[in-house]
């Protein structure tokens, strides 16, 4: 008995907080949900089929360097590393990678400021570590005070961004900054 | 307009902290960021229908972040490297801070930045100054514009 | 073709902000020559041919400002591409450096708005950008 079906029907890959994924299959989508001052990155190299993503919660490991060995993707400064080197495992080469961004919110609550600013601390370490690897954005929706999700589609490097009851294409929205 | 020119310098400088240098310059500074000793000072001098100056002071690890950042280095010891990125981070926050002195029609011109090692030998009087402190992770950055001379409008007519 | 290009500013570390903009930016370059003011631009531009001018405005011994009325009153080299790049806000001089047919990018800029003007101005598409674009380096993590 076989499960003919399956095989090409592509699967929804799910990044989780402090996670990154990659994929060359063309029927898979890449999805993360609900990020507030984290980072979504998506990569994407159109020649070499391979999408990649990451969550990242924090900037640095300069706090705390044992976790960015054991969890990477956890921050901004070896997530994007991490990132790009899976990536390159599947074929994939920097100077074709396109990168879109979403996330870096000021998260607010109650009224009271959002004192540590860490979706904007986050944003500039990772234009940072771009800068020094020589890439750069290509599309971005970054800063606010809004949760999003964001979904990628590996074979056309589409990127989708849900946020306040709005989906739009992350696409030609640059440069937008808040 | 000291109120107005103490938040356009904070705008100036976090944007060009930000932007340029990829640096988070923090208002609530801490003890250790306090007693961290200034190394590097950057001047501008300004002309226009105000005449003044924008220096910057910062420690020595804050030139070297400013640099290795710009560049887009790990590290960038060298004194040259760190000398010509202040002077740079300085022209950049005075050319936009000097706006704020004068109406948008009014043009300033800008003088070539003159960078120096920080001196022990006390501070010059600040009377008129207006003032900035930010923290940069280990360091610090002194903003100071000192506004020389107002040209009287008609004088000399 | 490639675009031979000339980066004007008195301050080395920003012209090698620009430099790496440009090569981030995938298009085809040439030459890249440099000049720390308006006077060594001109020596430049006598000697070389160059696209594209990427020019600040406050310099020594010859300003910007100055460096564009030379260039557009040579009829050599009058339809060059420039592209200020400067921390200039006051309206009078931005209108008449727009007057002179001359782009303008305000300093501090990010890479990706330089970027933004630099294609519009060379009218390189997608599809002729060899890539996106990566500078050479070996202070490389990935």
């Amino acid at each position: 008995m076989t499960l003919p079906a399956m095989q090409d029907q592509g699967s929804k890959i799910v990044v989780g907080i402090a996670d990154l994924r990659v994929s060359n299959d063309p029927a898979d989508t890449i999805v993360t949900y609900a990020l507030g001052s984290c980072l979504g990155v998506c990569i994407w190299d159109e020649s070499a089929g391979v999408a990649g993503m990451l969550h990242a919660m924090l900037p640095s490991t300069r706090t705390d360097p044992e976790r960015g060995r054991t969890n990477p993707a956890r921050f901004i400064d070896t997530g994007i590393p991490a990132l790009f080197k899976a990536a390159y495992a599947m074929g994939a080469h920097k100077d074709r990678i396109v990168v879109r961004v979403a996330g870096g919110a000021s998260m607010a609550s109650n009224g009271r400021k959002d004192g540590f600013q860490i979706g904007k601390r986050n944003y500039i370490e990772l234009k940072k570590i771009l800068w020094r690897n020589g890439v750069i954005i290509t599309d971005e929706d970054v800063g606010g005070g809004v949760s999003r999700t964001v979904t990628m589609d590996v074979a056309t490097g589409v990127v989708m961004v849900k946020a306040g009851g709005q989906e739009y294409n992350l696409a030609r929205r640059f440069p937008r900054r808040s | 307009m000291t109120s107005e020119l103490q938040s356009e310098l904070l705008r100036a400088t976090t944007s060009t902290f930000e932007d340029l240098a990829f640096a988070f310059p923090e208002a609530e500074i801490e003890d250790h960021q306090l007693e961290a000793p200034l190394a590097w000072g950057a001047r501008v001098a300004f002309s226009g229908p105000v005449n003044g100056t924008l220096d910057i002071q910062v420690t020595d690890g804050v030139a070297a972040e400013l640099a290795a950042n710009m560049l887009g280095m790990h590290d960038a010891s060298d004194d040259g490297m760190k000398r010509d990125a202040l002077g740079e981070i300085a022209n950049v926050i005075c050319g936009n801070v000097v706006p704020s002195l004068g109406k948008a029609s009014d043009v300033f011109d800008l003088r070539s930045p003159e960078v120096y090692v920080v001196g022990t030998d006390g501070e010059e009087t600040s009377a008129g100054a207006t003032r900035l402190v930010v923290g940069i992770d280990g360091g610090r950055a002194e903003i100071t514009v000192r506004v020389m001379a107002h040209v009287v409008e008609g004088a000399g007519a | 073709m490639a675009f031979n290009v000339l980066v004007v500013d008195d301050s080395a570390v920003m012209r090698a902000m620009i430099v790496r903009t440009l090569q981030m930016t995938g298009v085809p370059l040439g030459e890249i020559h440099q000049a720390g003011n308006g006077q060594e631009a001109l020596e430049v531009l006598k000697d070389q041919w160059v696209d594209l001018a990427l020019v600040d405005i406050n310099m020594p011994v010859m300003n910007g400002e100055e460096l564009i009325e030379r260039v557009r009153e040579n009829p050599l080299i009058r339809d060059l591409s420039v592209i200020v790049v400067s921390t200039e806000s006051s309206e009078t001089r931005i209108e008449r450096i727009l007057n002179q047919g001359a782009e303008f990018v305000h300093k501090p800029f990010t890479a990706e708005s330089l970027r933004e003007t630099i294609l519009q101005v060379t009218g390189v598409s997608d599809d002729q950008r060899a890539s996106v674009g990566a500078p050479p380096g070996d202070d490389f993590d990935f």
